[in-house]
């Protein structure tokens, strides 16, 4: 422990001691100890995880690993648990951590007078130490680790007022989607361990660099972790999950549903990059999932009405994003997105909370607006942040939309004229963006009030415990994306400082100078139209052109408005009078095809049991005959067959 | 003919001589005391010196020193010895759970020890075995107990039923058992190990249709004991049935010695049999795969999900038989540690939910639990997410051993199988998770309490996590001279 | 002349029978003896072999065997007699209060 670097591995220590602390004696605490008790412990982590980078930038080889304890060491299999601080895992750590902090100060006051209070606190810290552990760890089994322990606490957490049976159900098909993906991640790693012989990420990524480009064996691995982190990060087919999870508490979306865990996909890849590089197919399929996602997810946060909903389907876009970055093989891209979305992402939530908290509980938008004259602050932070998701240039979101956006229009990963497509259908999805994020913030903040009279009574800016994590959030998503200015013209610090842990060599075409910047305005062009409409429609006509489209596809979504029937007048809008419901008819699929597969995958499932019950009789008779029929059969096939084959 | 008397080793029978003699004479003190708590004491004695007899062969083989009795028939090699742990160890575990258990169900009989200490000693037999004849001894020896013990509680029709049905169905599979043994001894002549293999791999050997329908036989036989599909279907009953300190001793000591037979023989004679002996087990490892997990999924009640999670287990046990020749012995050791730890626990919280006639383990009676009993909660989640193969549990650590070593024994495909069928079974495992964590209490939770249970729980949260974090040092102390049988 | 195959054939036929016993009687009594006719036709096969190898050790496993038949049906017979004392009746069909 000479090395001050290893006293970060202290972080999910502390972690998992503030959860244990709550959890075992959180009911013997007075209200704000709890939180007080968790966010001390992740305030810790971050002091820890701040010292690790200052001390790290100063260093040509921005890397320590720490061996915790050999785990399992025998014969051909020799594994070993340990950390690795590297660039790439500590700006994971630190945000983790500190947006981690932000939302625990935060929950202080939304959480304030729930029963469950220490409880939630435990879950909270048990989370965040089971994500460090999954972006700390030098090797797959131990990332399994951390990945198993963020989708069990998810899980607990989405439950967490379980009181409510939506939010069990929620839970449940939450954590069945996220099997599927533990599925790939399981036979990946046993197909990596068969082809390397090592689970160690570092030792695999070097050995992977030297197998043949586009193996069988190597796709076959990139495609399962694709699997693994569809799930995690909710991308198609396997996004069913995600805006379900809102029905956990707020501040919980905000952290585990939006900033941290959902990214794990991202950074799976990330660091496993060059499986992904030496792979091209596998490659393209990240980046096809993740445009395909991007803008199905966007389309239906068009019609959206409830205030988290929406910001949850953009989240799933902007993970789709992210997926696009990683699978172009620009993964300092994918990193950069995470860093400035996990701002600007946790600040949209937070402020969401803080309505739905001002407004004792209500979520639909119709029910909201003009809430900015009464709520400054998360009006004004709300409206930044709106800003920074859009692409609004010079905040955030900008620099990194636009490094996705050139990336993926520069990459070689990609053959053929793909990449140009998959540009395409981002500039298009941040229209929409743009034009989605500002009909949330018009429809919440701006505009005439539309709230219920006993809820304007009660209507009131939320404590200073509550909006100046608000105001810090802000703050970054506004000067985060910094950090990682377009490289062909402005000094780039992220870029070299990631790529000494990302060591995957992909191509990028150097355009002119001039080609890049008209990439650049056209991103902005892009933020301009859908903002532009946006205010339009919502602001300056308080939603009345909307009456007049009645076809196409903001007559559809008109109608969706208007009617207020949910996801089944959209279904019979599908079906009946398809040419009418394109965002609908993409929600439904979305809501009604993919659910009712699930839902028909457990009941077959519950029937398969079911009838291997009704094999069970009872009958000592029955289980004999049962035994003898097994034997028989073995014998008849021992006689048909013969003894050698 | 001239009589050969058979050489004896008396330190290689040493912990099964002390396991037979503690019996013997609990159950004469048993006749002058019916105090259950000194005959329990010194069952649990018993147990101890012959762990300690059972360390000392086991430094011994460590060193070297190979030891076996009867000319290669009872083998005191490092497999055996890591068996004999792994029984006495749950045989521990289940008279510490059955102690109170059996006062509060008045069920306070001391004959119920020396039963228990036979059974065991039986499965110390079979672990043991380089014999055909042995390896029957020990089956009826540890079989017969169990039998009976199950019908321990006589005003029950529940569980004279449990007893009987696994009476029956025992008989009949050991009458397989024993005709799969007849058969291979028509084709060899033999019936130990090494002898049958010499048999087997001699100049115009023509009986390999006989020795392989011997071969299927005895798999049916052993495949019954550790329940696989299709001869599982005791299982679930039994274990419903029967008093819960017996569940837990059978789901674990049976299972283990079941399958230290069933591994010893499968590494040994089953490679130089037809195809098909080994090829059987693949089909029955599947079935039992998928029907022990999905059937799993539907139960309401705690005891007949955990019996047919104890199916499924077998199923993931009997992969590692497969690969029995490489790793497969020794990650099947380290599975059952782990095992027998995880579901030894889970049967003792069983016990302190439970009303005093083994009622009320449905699933709404965990509701709450969190917040009436946290740390039998708290207990249980360990036990649970173990079972389910949660990372940095032993249950994972056991898993990952038996894939791997199937992996590298070439059976990729069924390996799959078992990893779907592993994350189906997560959603069964964290049920009851869930209720105790996020449900409002349906009931009044019993306030059961009872010392030494809660020292078997302590035991197997302990060992769980210990092993789960650290699983390195006891899987290095099963890497050296795997049998004595292996040079033959 | 008698070979070898006809007393292991012999055995097949017992072994047969013992099963249709087995499966097909309803009283717990007649169950318990169809397996120890089961038990007895392995004898027969094992004491043939034995006699026809001219080997000691079979017959050493079929005195093993018998000993276990005894063995079995002792705790058989008590198990049954638990059982009739509860139920009332000999047959196998109360018993399946567990199922499912």
């Amino acid at each position: 422990m000479n090395d001050i670097v290893t006293w970060a591995a202290l972080a999910p220590v502390l972690a998992l001691l503030g959860s244990l602390i709550n959890g075992l004696f959180g009911r013997r605490l007075k209200e704000p100890l709890p939180g007080i008790i968790g966010s001390v412990a992740v305030g810790a982590g971050f002091v820890l995880s701040f010292i690790a980078f200052i001390a790290l930038l100063g260093r040509t080889e921005p890397s320590v690993s720490l061996v915790l304890w050999p785990y399992l060491n025998a014969g051909s299999f020799s594994l070993e648990l340990g950390f690795v601080i590297d660039s790439l895992s500590v700006i994971m750590m630190m945000i983790v951590t500190g947006v981690g902090l932000l939302i625990h100060i935060y929950s202080i006051g939304y959480m304030h007078g729930d029963s469950g209070f220490s409880r939630y606190f435990a879950g909270l810290n048990l989370f965040i130490a089971a994500m460090l552990i999954l972006v700390m760890a030098d090797s797959f089994l131990l990332m399994f680790v951390g990945w198993e322990g963020v989708g069990v606490v998810s899980y607990l957490l989405i439950g967490f007022w379980y009181r409510e049976r939506l939010n069990a159900d929620a839970a449940r098909k939450a954590f069945i989607v996220n099997r599927i993906g533990d599925v790939g991640f399981l036979l990946a790693m046993f197909l990596i361990f068969k082809t390397f012989g090592t689970l160690n990420i570092a030792e695999v990524n070097e050995a992977a660099l030297s197998l043949v480009f586009g193996s069988a064996a190597l796709s076959l691995i990139a495609l399962l972790l694709l699997l693994a982190a569809t799930g995690k990060s909710a991308q198609l087919p396997l996004q069913v999950w995600l805006p379900d999870a809102m029905a956990g508490p707020t501040p919980v979306s905000a952290l585990i549903h939006a900033a941290t865990m959902v990214t794990a996909g991202v950074y799976l890849i990330a660091r496993a990059a060059p499986l992904f590089a030496q792979s091209p197919a596998a490659a393209a399929t990240v980046a096809w999932v993740g445009a395909l996602t991007a803008i199905i997810a966007a389309f239906v946060a068009l019609s959206q009405k409830d205030i988290k909903k929406i910001l949850a389907y953009s989240t799933i876009s902007q993970l789709g994003y992210m997926f696009v970055a990683v699978g172009v093989g620009a993964y300092w891209v994918g990193i950069f997105h995470f860093f400035t979305n996990a701002f600007f992402k946790a600040l949209l939530f937070l402020t969401a909370g803080s309505v739905i908290h001002a407004l004792g509980g209500e979520q639909n938008i119709d029910k909201m607006g003009g809430l900015g004259k009464s709520m400054k602050i998360t009006g004004g932070t709300a409206l930044i942040a709106a800003l920074a998701i859009s692409g609004a240039p010079f905040l955030s979101g900008f620099f990194s939309k636009d490094a996705i956006l050139s990336a993926s229009f520069n990459s070689e990963l990609i053959a053929g004229y793909g990449n140009y497509v998959i540009y395409a259908i981002l500039l298009l999805t941040a229209v929409m963006t743009a034009f989605y994020m500002f009909r949330w913030y018009y429809r919440v903040f701006a505009g005439s009030e539309r709230l219920d009279k006993e809820t304007k009574v009660r209507l009131h800016e939320s404590p200073s415990i509550m909006t100046v994590p608000l105001l810090i959030l802000a703050f970054f998503s506004v000067v985060a994306g910094y950090i990682g200015l377009p490289e062909f013209a402005f000094p780039n610090w992220l870029a070299p400082w990631l790529e000494q842990s990302i060591e995957a060599p992909v191509n990028f075409v150097h355009r002119a100078v001039l080609t890049e910047w008209l990439l650049i305005g056209l991103s902005v062009l892009a933020v301009a139209v859908g903002l532009g409409l946006a205010y339009w429609v919502y602001h300056l006509k308080n939603a009345a052109p909307l009456a007049r489209f009645n076809q196409g596809f903001l007559g559809a979504l008109n109608r969706f408005s208007q009617s207020g029937a949910g996801f089944d007048g959209l279904y019979r809008n599908v079906f009946i009078n398809p040419g009418e419901g394109t965002a609908g008819g993409l929600a439904a699929v979305d809501k009604e095809v993919i659910d009712r597969g699930i839902r028909a995958g457990f009941v077959s499932v519950g029937l398969l049991g079911r009838l291997l019950g009704l094999w069970q009789s009872g009958y000592v008779r029955i289980y004999a005959l049962a035994m003898l029929a097994g034997i028989a059969i073995l014998v008849i096939l021992l006689a048909v067959t013969g003894v050698m084959a | 003919m001239p009589l050969v008397l058979p050489d004896i080793d008396w330190l290689t029978l040493a912990p099964l001589l002390v396991l037979l003699s503690t019996a013997s004479l609990a159950a004469l003190y048993a006749l002058y005391n019916r105090s259950s708590k000194a005959v329990a004491l010194l069952a649990l004695l018993g147990l101890a010196v012959a762990a300690i007899f059972n360390l000392q062969l086991f430094v011994a083989s460590r060193a070297g020193e190979l030891r076996s009795s009867f000319g290669l028939r009872y083998l005191a090699d490092q497999g055996a010895l890591a068996f004999n742990f792994v029984i006495l160890l749950g045989a521990a575990l289940a008279i510490l759970i059955s102690y109170d258990y059996l006062k509060r169900a008045e069920l306070e009989q001391p004959e119920y020890y020396p039963l228990m200490l036979l059974s065991a000693s039986g499965a110390m037999v079979m672990a043991a075995a380089g014999d055909l004849i042995i390896l029957l001894l020990g089956l009826e020896i540890m079989s017969l107990a169990v039998y009976v013990l199950s019908a321990w509680r006589q005003q029950a029709r529940e569980s004279a039923e449990a007893g009987m049905k696994y009476f029956l169905l025992g008989a009949f599979a050991s009458a397989f058992l024993i005709y799969g043994i007849a058969l291979i001894y028509g084709a060899t002549g033999f019936f130990s190990y090494p002898q049958i293999v010499a048999g087997l791999l001699a100049e115009g050997f023509e009986q390999i249709f006989l020795a392989t329908l011997g071969g299927i036989m005895i798999l049916a036989g052993l495949g019954f004991k550790v329940a696989l599909v299709p001869f599982h279907q005791w299982a679930p009953d039994v274990y419903t049935g029967a008093p819960t300190p017996v569940t837990a001793f059978m789901s674990v000591v049976v299972k283990t010695a079941a399958f230290a037979a069933l591994l010893r023989i499968f590494a040994f004679i089953y490679p130089e049999l037809g195809v098909l002996a080994v090829q059987s087990l693949v089909v029955l490892i599947a079935l039992t795969l998928i029907v022990g997990n999905f059937t799993a999924l539907v139960q309401r009640g705690i005891k007949r999900m955990l019996a047919y999670s104890a199916v499924a287990h077998a199923g993931y046990l009997a992969l590692a038989v497969l690969a029995a020749g490489n790793l497969g012995m020794r990650a099947a050791i380290w599975y059952l540690t782990a095992y027998t730890l995880m579901n030894a626990g889970a049967f003792a919280v069983l016990t302190l939910l439970s009303d005093r006639n083994d009622h009320g383990d449905d699933l709404e009676r965990f509701a709450g639990l969190a917040r009436s009993r946290p740390y039998l909660a708290a207990a249980m989640t360990v036990f649970l997410l173990s079972l389910a193969g949660i990372p940095l549990l032993a249950g994972f650590v056991g898993k990952i051993l038996v894939f791997s070593a199937a992996i590298e024994a070439g059976y990729v495909s069924l390996t799959v199988i078992a990893i779907i069928t592993s994350v189906v079974a997560m959603v069964y495992y964290l049920r009851p998770v869930m209720y105790m964590y996020f449900r409002e209490p349906e009931y009044e939770p019993l306030q059961t309490n009872s010392r030494s249970t809660h020292i078997a729980i302590g035991i197997a949260v302990f060992g769980t996590v210990l092993l789960g974090i650290f699983p390195g040092w006891w899987y290095s102390l099963l890497d050296l001279g795997q049998s004595l049988l292996a040079g033959l | 002349m008698l070979t070898l195959n006809h007393f292991l054939a012999l055995g097949a036929i017992l072994f047969a029978i013992g099963l249709y016993g087995l499966l097909s009687r309803r009283n717990l009594v007649a169950i318990l003896m169809s397996v120890e006719i089961l038990l007895n036709a392995i004898l027969v096969n094992v004491v043939a072999i034995a006699r026809f190898n001219d080997q000691a050790q079979g017959d050493v496993f079929a005195l093993f065997i018998i000993a276990i038949a005894a063995a079995e049906v002792a705790v058989g017979l008590a198990l049954f007699l638990n059982v009739f004392r509860l139920n009332g009746v000999a047959t196998v069909d109360p018993l399946r209060r567990m199922k499912e």
